[in-house]
């Protein structure tokens, strides 16, 4: 076994070990297991909200494009930002709805607001849909990691399958507390390392951060602007995408749910105003892009480029630190991602199915089948369809997206009913899939999930006012049951 | 409990209004953050050792929080605030 494969085994082990005692005792039920009781303060929920921020996403795949396509990375800096500005707005009244109505998931919200068991229904599916290719990202990085640690002796076929492994363990043993503390491991170690190889990897090479940039300038003088190292990706593309997973940040099942876990409407906003700085580490893992691609160029695959960097430049112990930290930063986000799409299927979409009463103990038993099925199915995808990290965040994106107008429209128009929302949400969708399917991503140079986020915010807003228009003015438009 | 549990109802009871002011000073860095990009789609001049671009994006990232710390006292001070706090 390498030196660095040893260190990040340890790493892992004590990081499991931590989730394991952070789970704390007594019984494991659905509601303990996936959203803690709802009675966690406010630093673990500020931990979860970041412990969800960080992912292999952050180190990897922004790392990779900044190494491949250059500026068109530089949306990740941007769309956090654009982000927390939406949430400032529309997580307070999210949750003082939650608060009175005593909501626990994304569909709930959905339910309660549109009394439609098809709108909730399609919510549980388009959100479990979406998460799948943002599990897929976790688990591929982490087989990069355990490939190149093990400097080849292990292949990355078979790296994938332990990475999700050791998820799934991990997900069994800890639940959402015992990960919540896993999470602080996991961004103090992050934070560490993409200081140290951000500032250091510069510097060694260069003398510094701007000695790197010039010469990168001087050795590649379009990969700094829009559309650096590709063609498709140009202002529009990163405006458009700016938009779409700004807008689609706090529609992801996991993220709209901070809404439920918080302690009052004023954390929220008070989140909303440091969170922008939280987006500063990407900068620097840019740096690690870029020093990348001057001192080794011609990478196979590029999001191994800030790994094979360290692996180069550094002692075998402290790449095995490196590797440690981003094994974590992709297990803490897979589990997270894995409790909450499990509990969405077990809880909005299995039990209304079940006709009659269902215990406790089933819900708990069928949340971890469906775990076991979503994690299945992003492993197949892993391994059969590998794709750029990036590229399958924006795919998350491209779908999750699509529920922003049902949100805003949710808690800040109240003519809104059900019907508009779905039929936005299916014409969306479609346009979505018949532009990915049809090889029409960048469509008219702009990210195709943001021309179906415009298709269903439309049909949303003329079969709103088609249904306005049926009804006298000024009436009250009932929930439509669906 | 009051209200209705369910439709569109539910809105009602916890719609509440931000401040115009408000409203603008956390938008702005949006606003501007992205319409800006056409614009600034270039390397000179370079500011702090980063090409234009970045500068741009990364300024505008590290003053939201300044705008949004703003936004979040007009919110604060608008007095209707208590209404949605019913909880507390």
């Amino acid at each position: 076994m390498t030196t660095p494969l040893l260190v990040i085994v340890a790493f892992v082990l004590v990081s499991a070990a931590v989730g394991v005692i952070g789970r704390g005792r007594g019984e494991m039920n659905i509601e303990r297991w996936s959203v803690g009781g709802r009675r966690f303060g406010v630093v673990l929920v500020w931990l979860l909200t970041a412990g969800e921020i960080y992912t292999t996403f952050t180190f990897l795949g922004a790392s990779g494009w900044a190494y491949s396509r250059g500026a068109p990375a530089f949306y990740i800096l941007a769309y956090g930002t654009i982000g927390y500005i939406i949430s400032f707005f529309l997580l307070p009244p999210v949750w003082r709805m939650a608060k009175r109505l005593g909501l626990h998931t994304q569909p709930d919200f959905f339910l309660a607001r549109y009394d439609s068991p098809v709108l909730t229904t399609l919510v549980v599916l388009i959100g479990v849909v979406s998460i799948v290719p943002y599990l897929q990202l976790q688990l591929a990085g982490l087989g990069m990691i355990v490939e190149i640690a093990s400097a080849g002796a292990v292949s990355s076929h078979l790296a994938i399958v332990v990475g999700f492994a050791v998820t799934c363990v991990f997900v069994y043993t800890s639940g959402i507390k015992g990960i919540a503390w896993v999470a602080i491991i996991k961004d103090v170690a992050m934070i560490v390392a993409v200081v140290v190889i951000g500032i250091g990897l510069p510097a060694m090479y260069f003398g510094g951060v701007g000695k790197m940039l010039t010469e990168l300038i001087r050795q590649h003088p379009t990969h700094l602007t829009f559309p650096g190292g590709t063609t498709t990706m140009g202002v529009g593309w990163v405006i458009s995408t700016v938009l779409l997973t700004g807008m689609g940040f706090y529609c992801w099942p996991h993220t709209f749910a901070s809404a439920f876990s918080a302690k009052d409407d004023r954390t929220l906003r008070r989140n909303a105003v440091i969170m922008p700085l939280y987006q500063l580490p990407v900068l620097l893992v840019f740096f690690v892009g870029f020093t990348a691609l001057l001192v080794m160029p011609g990478l196979k695959n590029p999001d191994t480029a800030l790994l094979a960097l360290v692996g180069r430049s550094y002692p075998g112990w402290f790449a095995g630190f490196v590797g440690g930290a981003g094994a974590v930063t992709a297990m803490v986000p897979a589990a997270m991602l894995l409790l909450g799409a499990s509990t969405l299927v077990a809880k909005n979409l299995y039990r209304p199915l079940r006709r009659g009463p269902v215990s406790e103990q089933h819900l708990m038993r069928a949340s971890r089948g469906f775990m076991l099925a979503i994690a299945v199915t992003a492993l197949v995808l892993a391994l059969w369809s590998p794709t750029e990290l990036v590229k399958l965040l924006i795919f998350g994106y491209d779908g999750i997206a699509q529920l922003f107008p049902g949100i805003v429209l949710g808690v800040f128009a109240r003519r809104v009913t059900a019907r508009p929302v779905i039929l936005g949400l299916v014409a969306g969708v479609a346009f979505v899939i018949g532009l990915i399917w049809s090889g029409h991503d960048p469509f008219l140079g702009l990210n195709a999930g943001f021309a179906g986020l415009v298709v269903n915010a439309a049909v949303t807003l003329i079969s709103m006012a088609i249904v306005s228009a049926g009804e006298p003015a000024g009436a009250h438009v009932p929930g439509t049951q669906c | 409990m009051s209200g209705p549990r369910r439709g569109p109802g539910i809105i009602e009871t916890v719609a509440k209004e931000v401040p115009a002011a408000a409203l603008v000073s956390a938008l702005a860095p949006a606003v501007a953050l992205v319409a800006g990009l056409p614009f600034v789609n270039r390397i000179e001049p370079v500011v702090l050792g980063l090409p234009f671009l970045l500068f741009w994006i990364l300024g505008w990232v590290l003053v939201t929080p300044v705008f949004l710390a703003i936004a979040y006292l007009l919110a604060e001070a608008t007095p209707d605030r208590t209404a949605g706090g019913a909880s507390r």
